[in-house]
């Protein structure tokens, strides 16, 4: 067999060929699938240069290692293959080491235990055979979408490779078969060899192309960014963006729908190269329904499927359903909230680089924020709209006044009076809840000195009255100032919690005589005529006595404070209907026009001396109790306070 | 309770009781001496306060912590005890509980110028007579003393 040594040389020749242009190709591209390929063929080439060696010189050693070559071949394949679908499958490295314990142990077990390298070299190549066309169905399986050119001479590669490793028990053993063994298994190698050198060429096409897709795509967020922070018109945004989006992915289709929040469903704002019938299916979707899109707006995780077969529950509509292959759906994200869906579909296949997917992201937050923006513009512009509709309104009616009359300037003034006012009260109440947080702290803080300073002017008064000495006037002022504190204090936390009411059936005839008899005992009404007028004697109403006490206490005190030469206090109770009214009047001075309006503000008092704390206490009771509070009078001639109380029927 | 909502109130009075009619009989003597421990961190209300009652013929110890208060508790028999609900270490309420627990029979009022609903609450379940609010008046507080003696000693 004089030619058996230039057949394998050449096969020898071109494995290791093909193995460094692969190599080659590996490290331009760096594709793991390549790099096991030139692996693979390496390893090939180096199987066939061990039988080189064999045919000079037959030894048990060297058929081991001939072995050990095609086994680490079969596994490379075996790599190759599995490294088309990335993560690489576990099953794949578990098949890969079975096959090379497998291979290495028969080949151990044939060279060296049985001492006959035919006993292995049957049972390896057959396996490896196996494995080989394993690896192309395989092949065939994940690549049926790539429909290339190289496809089907690296499909043949496997499946013909395989088949020959089948034949070698015949192909030293049958004279005539040799030669065309040997023969076809050259040819199958070329045509593997082919296949792959034009797969890893294409590879590296794509690549470029991929890179250059890159450019294209930091060129689009560029784009799409400066446009968010250019326009602010929704319409003309969401149209460019998906413009952009189109240019850069290079697919047919796309559709941006927005989120309304409140009926929970997606609407369709603008779309590129859909059929009219699909458009209708898509332009409301509501969130209950399962479809990509849905799903990404309930997920807010984007959902890109390569191939619809796979994911077939979430395709819509019904001819387009057969005419995409592709799709990729993308949350529009603002701050963190979902604000739509923006979805590009493709008629073929296409798989999105990872540099894609970043950049659809990037893309999503940049159309995200926009919208946001673009929302809320809308809706200040909206506000402005009406502002200067009212403002027109107003200047209209202004000078309409004006005309008519020149009263506008007072009015004007009066206008300008009531915001100083609004603002006024806006700062009081601002302040107000400041200072009640102090006031609360303060006060309690302030009561526990307070109580040493009256009990020792109470020892002090005592002792003086008993030694006779004219000095307890003072002292006895000191108590009584000390108790007016205690009133304030008290007065200020009760302003700064609101209280808390609890509601018994009250007598009201009791709880005004009890009022009245304790302001007495206070000598609140000396020299002062009280006038008792119960029509309601023995009606109960809904109280809290101790704080409507307090309201009541406070109002006498101010008909006192009101009357210091003495006077008339007329303390009247009747029913209304279904409303109990309490009139509490004095013949004091009266109070100005002006601050009637006021005298239930906190702080408010036009005593010069007070905090301006009580009708505001007396408000906040009342009102607590579903009641209302006014004041009428009319300067020199007194005032009345009015209290109206609701009656809850007895059952 | 009824008591309670009397003294909370610097203006309502129990109307049986004119404020005359309290002096005249505070300077009376009562018929035994009547022991009184006031537990009050605060060294002039505490002072004064005992000084008042002294002259009024009470027998009056004071504690300025609630440890104090519980030492004299063991020691002596009181009739009643203002307990001052924000106490240092141990706080009114606890220190209530002790004397309670040593002394079931001694009166106990609670004073207090915070608005601590809860630790006023508590006190008046674990057995104290009432609560006082500072700044409170001494006349009617010496009254409520009368009261609450004239109930436990006949």
């Amino acid at each position: 067999m004089q030619w058996i040594t230039p057949a394998i040389s050449i096969d020898c020749g071109i494995k290791l060929a093909v193995s460094l242009i692969l190599f080659v190709r590996y490290f331009e591209v760096k594709e793991k699938m390549i790099f096991w390929w030139a692996a693979a063929w390496l390893f090939f080439g180096l199987h066939a240069l061990t039988e080189l060696a064999i045919i000079q010189n037959s030894t048990e050693l060297l058929w081991f290692i001939r072995h050990i070559f095609y086994a680490l071949t079969a596994v490379a394949f075996l790599e190759s293959v599995g490294n088309m679908r990335t993560p690489v499958l576990k099953k794949w490295h578990i098949a890969a080491i079975v096959i090379t314990l497998g291979i290495i142990a028969i080949s151990y077990i044939g060279v060296f235990v049985v001492g006959d390298w035919y006993a292995a070299v049957v049972p390896i190549s057959l396996i490896s055979g196996a494995g080989f066309i394993a690896c192309g169905f395989y092949f065939f399986k994940f690549t049926k979408e790539k429909k290339t050119a190289a496809r089907l001479p690296i499909l043949l590669g496997f499946f013909l490779n395989g088949l020959h490793n089948l034949d070698y028990p015949f192909l030293r053993n049958v004279e005539w078969f040799a030669p065309i063994g040997f023969g076809l298994g050259v040819l199958f190698s070329l045509i593997f060899a082919v296949g792959l050198t034009m797969m890893s060429t294409e590879e590296l096409k794509n690549q470029r192309e991929e890179s250059r897709r890159r450019v294209r795509g930091q060129v689009a967020l560029t784009a799409v960014f400066s446009l968010v922070s250019q326009s602010l018109n929704l319409q003309e945004i969401l149209n460019d963006a998906l413009d952009r989006m189109l240019e850069v992915i290079r697919v047919d289709r796309g559709c941006i729908f927005l989120l309304d929040k409140e009926k929970e469903e997606l609407n369709l704002r603008v779309h590129r190269g859909f059929s009219a019938e699909y458009i209708k299916s898509i332009t409301r979707l509501k969130l209950k329904e399962d479809n990509m899109y849905t799903e990404v707006a309930r997920t807010g995780k984007p959902v890109i499927i390569a191939n619809v077969s796979e994911a077939p529950h979430f395709m819509i509509g019904g001819t387009e359903k057969r005419s995409i292959r592709s799709c990729a759906c993308i949350p529009l994200m603002s701050k963190g909230k979902m604000v739509g869906v923006l979805s590009l579909l493709s008629r073929g296949y296409y798989r999105l680089v990872p540099e894609e997917m970043r950049m659809l992201d990037s893309i999503g937050d940049a159309v995200g924020v926009a919208i946001e923006n673009a929302r809320l513009y809308e809706t200040v512009k909206n506000w402005g709209e009406k502002l200067e509709r009212v403002v027109e309104e107003r200047t209209k009616d202004l000078s309409d006044a004006r005309k008519a009359t020149l009263n506008i300037l007072e009015d004007i003034d009066e206008a300008y009076k009531e915001l100083t006012k609004a603002q006024a009260q806006l700062v009081q109440k601002e302040r107000l809840a400041a200072i009640g947080q102090m006031a609360a702290v303060m006060g309690h803080e302030l009561r526990n000195p307070l109580t040493g300073v009256k009990m020792a002017a109470y020892y002090l008064n005592e002792k003086l009255k008993k030694a006779g000495s004219p000095l307890t006037k003072s002292v006895q002022d000191i108590e009584k100032e000390a108790e007016r504190a205690s009133v304030i204090i008290s007065n200020i936390l009760e302003f700064s919690r609101p209280p808390k009411l609890l509601l018994n059936p009250t007598d009201i005839k009791v709880i005004l005589e009890e009022a009245i008899s304790s302001a007495r005992e206070k000598k609140w009404l000396k020299g002062i005529k009280v006038i008792e007028d119960f029509q309601s004697s023995g009606l109960m109403v809904a109280l809290d006595a101790f704080r409507f006490r307090q309201a009541l206490d406070n109002i006498i005190l101010n008909a006192y404070q009101a009357m210091p030469a003495g006077g008339e206090l007329r303390v009247r109770a009747k029913t209304i209907k279904d409303e109990l009214e309490i009139r509490i009047s004095d013949s004091g001075g009266g109070i100005a026009k002006e601050n009637i309006k006021r005298v239930f503000e906190p702080f408010f008092t036009d005593k010069h001396k007070g905090v301006g704390l009580g009708l505001a206490v007396v408000n906040e009771i009342i009102i607590g109790h579903n009641g209302s509070i006014r004041v009428e009078s009319e300067a020199g001639k007194g005032s009345t306070v009015i209290i109206r109380l609701p009656i809850k029927k007895e059952r | 309770m009824i008591q309670n909502i009397f003294f909370r109130s610097k203006i309502i009075k129990k109307k049986t009781v004119s404020p005359a009619n309290a002096k005249g009989e505070k300077d009376k003597c009562p018929l035994k001496p009547i022991k009184i421990l006031i537990i009050e961190d605060e060294l002039t209300t505490r002072e004064t306060f005992a000084a008042i009652l002294k002259d009024c013929d009470y027998k009056v110890e004071t504690a300025e912590s609630g440890r104090q208060a519980v030492e004299k508790t063991g020691k002596e028999f009181f009739h009643v005890a203002f307990i001052d609900i924000i106490l240092g270490e141990v706080n009114g309420v606890d220190t209530l509980r002790m004397i309670k627990a040593m002394s079931p029979q001694t009166v106990c009022i609670m004073m207090t110028a915070y608005s601590v609903e809860d630790m006023i609450n508590t006190a008046l379940e674990a057995g104290a007579a009432t609560c006082i609010f500072k700044p409170f008046d001494v006349d009617k507080t010496i009254e409520l003393i009368k009261k609450v003696c004239d109930k436990t000693i006949h």
